[in-house]
């Protein structure tokens, strides 16, 4: 009778979290099922179930909690999305408290289930990016530099430790972004420290350095980056790279000396390199307030708003949603649709596209809705908050962190 | 009779015309199926490639009662002109035996490597003990468990919105 469960290519039982000696356990009776088929078992279930079968046995809790199996079953959930869910947050007007809700996002826009923020902390988190189900958030002071990553399935949260650089007397200015190395099947956040010139200009080349989970270490990168992403640039994580909004403050093609030229700034997390990409051809792109990027059914997409007043109230009547056909050729920009609010009073904000395609947007009086791009029709939601605080996350069920 | 088209192997033998394959369970039973059925079984597949005799394949590790099911399986997916609910339909149907059973489509899935019946019986397998306890696991696999009682607390604690 086949007895004792073999690691077989699972090697080595390395990853011991209790310190007990070896158990050997017998997966055995009527049910003689191979450790590779159980494998396949356990791949199919949410996280939820695998939590609690940690519990069944010293070898089931090794199996589940070993890094391969992790990986295997993120890659599984990452390749079979039976349905989409997404994670709100948003500080509620209506009850006067931050939410963090999952919504089922079908046909319809369902509340799911409330999850609580991991931290219990009056400090303000922001997020600086999420992919594959992890959440990265900071709380960006400046020299008390905070970032934990969250997984809201699994309801864990890590801190990271402190990063190489930090800055005592606010000369600088950072920005962070967070996201997955497909080769390395990890997770990564990169940091850029850019010093403050005069008037508010800013120094390149940047300082870098880079955090991987596996090594829970921040590491330096040589790499002499001629970009500068704003402050304000929140980023979009697609095709393996992230990118943001940036220039090139060496790019002395447009006239006006002022502003250089707005482009994508990319780095790309396998090789860690940065790069760029050109906008749209011919739209005037020189206040950078008014470009965000987001994801569109799996492609890398431009927000460009055209606001409602000339007074820079940031409320838009009018924004452009472009997607880039073929990743990295810019004449495959094309403009998919135009949103259209103005009738409604504007919009101030767009915070990311439901899995049909519908935007999800905030308005000018605070209210998320959905707006099918389509029809240019407005499906309200219900919900109320502070606009600034709204943040619209893909949720995956996924054992990182376990 | 249906009129799949002759696999594409590396070994395709022109001389060899589409044909049954015999399989002997490891009761002694024999079965035949149709080399369209048949390869869907990678296992097979390598057999029937290297041997064009025809002689009974011997299966020493499925009994009777279980390779009649497969052979079963495998013709009913080898059918062409199936639209994709019925088969569904049908594959729930043939599924819908207790527990067993199912372990037993699944073992002889994995021997013969037939990719569509084991991801069928582990999905199966899957739903029924999504929602157990360790408890209920345990008595399921028929499993002892070696967890000190503060160990399986440890991680109960740590974990105690998964067992709500």
């Amino acid at each position: 009778m086949v007895d004792q469960c073999r690691r077989g290519h699972h090697h080595q039982r390395r990853h011991r979290r209790r310190g007990e000696s070896e158990a050997k356990e017998e997966m055995s009776g009527g049910s003689d099922l191979p450790e590779e088929i159980l494998i396949q078992i356990l791949l199919k279930l949410p996280v939820k179930s695998l939590v609690r079968f940690r519990c069944v046995s010293k070898s089931w809790d090794s199996l589940i909690t070993h890094p391969s199996f992790v990986s295997l079953h993120l890659r599984h959930a990452m390749a079979g999305h039976d349905r989409s869910v997404i994670l709100l947050r948003h500080y509620s007007l209506t009850q006067r408290k931050e939410r963090n809700t999952l919504y089922l996002d079908g046909e319809s826009f369902l509340e799911h289930q409330e999850l609580e923020f991991p931290l219990k902390t009056h400090d303000t988190y922001y997020l600086a990016g999420s992919c594959n189900g992890l959440l990265c958030f900071s709380d960006y002071i400046i020299n008390n530099l905070q970032v934990i990553l969250w997984n809201p399935s699994l309801r864990k949260c890590v801190q990271l430790p402190i990063p190489r650089f930090i800055d005592t007397d606010l000369t600088h200015t950072y920005v962070l972004g967070f996201g997955f190395d497909t080769r390395r099947v990890d997770y990564k956040v990169v940091r850029l420290i850019y010093i403050l010139g005069k008037n508010w200009s800013v120094i390149v080349p940047p300082e870098v350095e880079i955090y991987e989970l596996k090594t829970n270490a921040w590491r330096g990168i040589q790499t002499a980056v001629p970009y500068v992403i704003p402050e304000s640039s929140s980023q979009a994580f697609v095709n393996g790279a992230i990118h943001w909004i940036g220039y090139n403050p060496a790019d002395r093609r447009l006239k006006v000396a002022s502003s250089p030229r707005s482009i994508v700034v990319l780095f790309d997390m396998q090789d860690e390199v940065f790069g760029e990409m050109e906008l749209p051809k011919g739209g005037d792109y020189a206040n950078r307030l008014n470009l965000s990027l987001a994801v569109h059914q799996d492609l890398i997409c431009l927000l460009h708003c055209h606001p409602m007043e000339e007074d820079g109230h940031q409320l838009y009547g009018v924004c452009w949603v472009w997607v880039m056909k073929e990743y990295g050729a810019a004449d495959s920009w094309t403009k998919l649709f135009t949103i259209n609010i103005s009738e409604h009073g504007g919009i101030g904000r767009i915070l990311g596209f439901r899995k049909k395609g519908d935007a999800l947007l905030v308005t000018h009086n605070d209210e998320l809705v959905s707006y099918d791009l389509r029809g240019q029709r407005i499906s309200r939601l219900g919900l109320y908050g502070v606009a600034r605080s709204f943040e619209v996350i893909p949720y995956m069920d996924c054992l990182i962190l376990v | 009779m249906s009129s799949s088209p002759p696999p594409s192997s590396a070994a395709a033998s022109p001389s060899c015309p589409k044909k049954m394959i015999a399989l002997r369970s490891s009761d002694g039973e024999t079965f035949e199926i149709e080399e369209a059925a048949a390869l869907q079984s990678k296992t097979l597949e390598n057999m029937i490639d290297e041997d064009c005799a025809g002689t009974p394949i011997p299966l020493p590790n499925v009994t009777g009662k279980i390779l009649a099911k497969v052979v079963e399986f495998c013709s009913k997916h080898a059918e062409p002109g199936v639209d994709d609910e019925s088969l569904r339909a049908w594959d729930a149907e043939f599924v819908n035996v207790e527990q067993a059973t199912v372990f037993d489509y699944i073992l002889a899935a994995n021997f013969l490597e037939i990719p569509t019946l084991l991801n069928l019986t582990c999905n199966v397998v899957a739903d029924m003990i999504r929602g157990k306890t360790p408890d209920e696991i345990r008595k399921f696999f028929n499993i002892k468990s070696i967890f000190s009682p503060e160990e399986e607390e440890e991680v109960r604690r740590e974990n105690h919105w998964a067992f709500e």
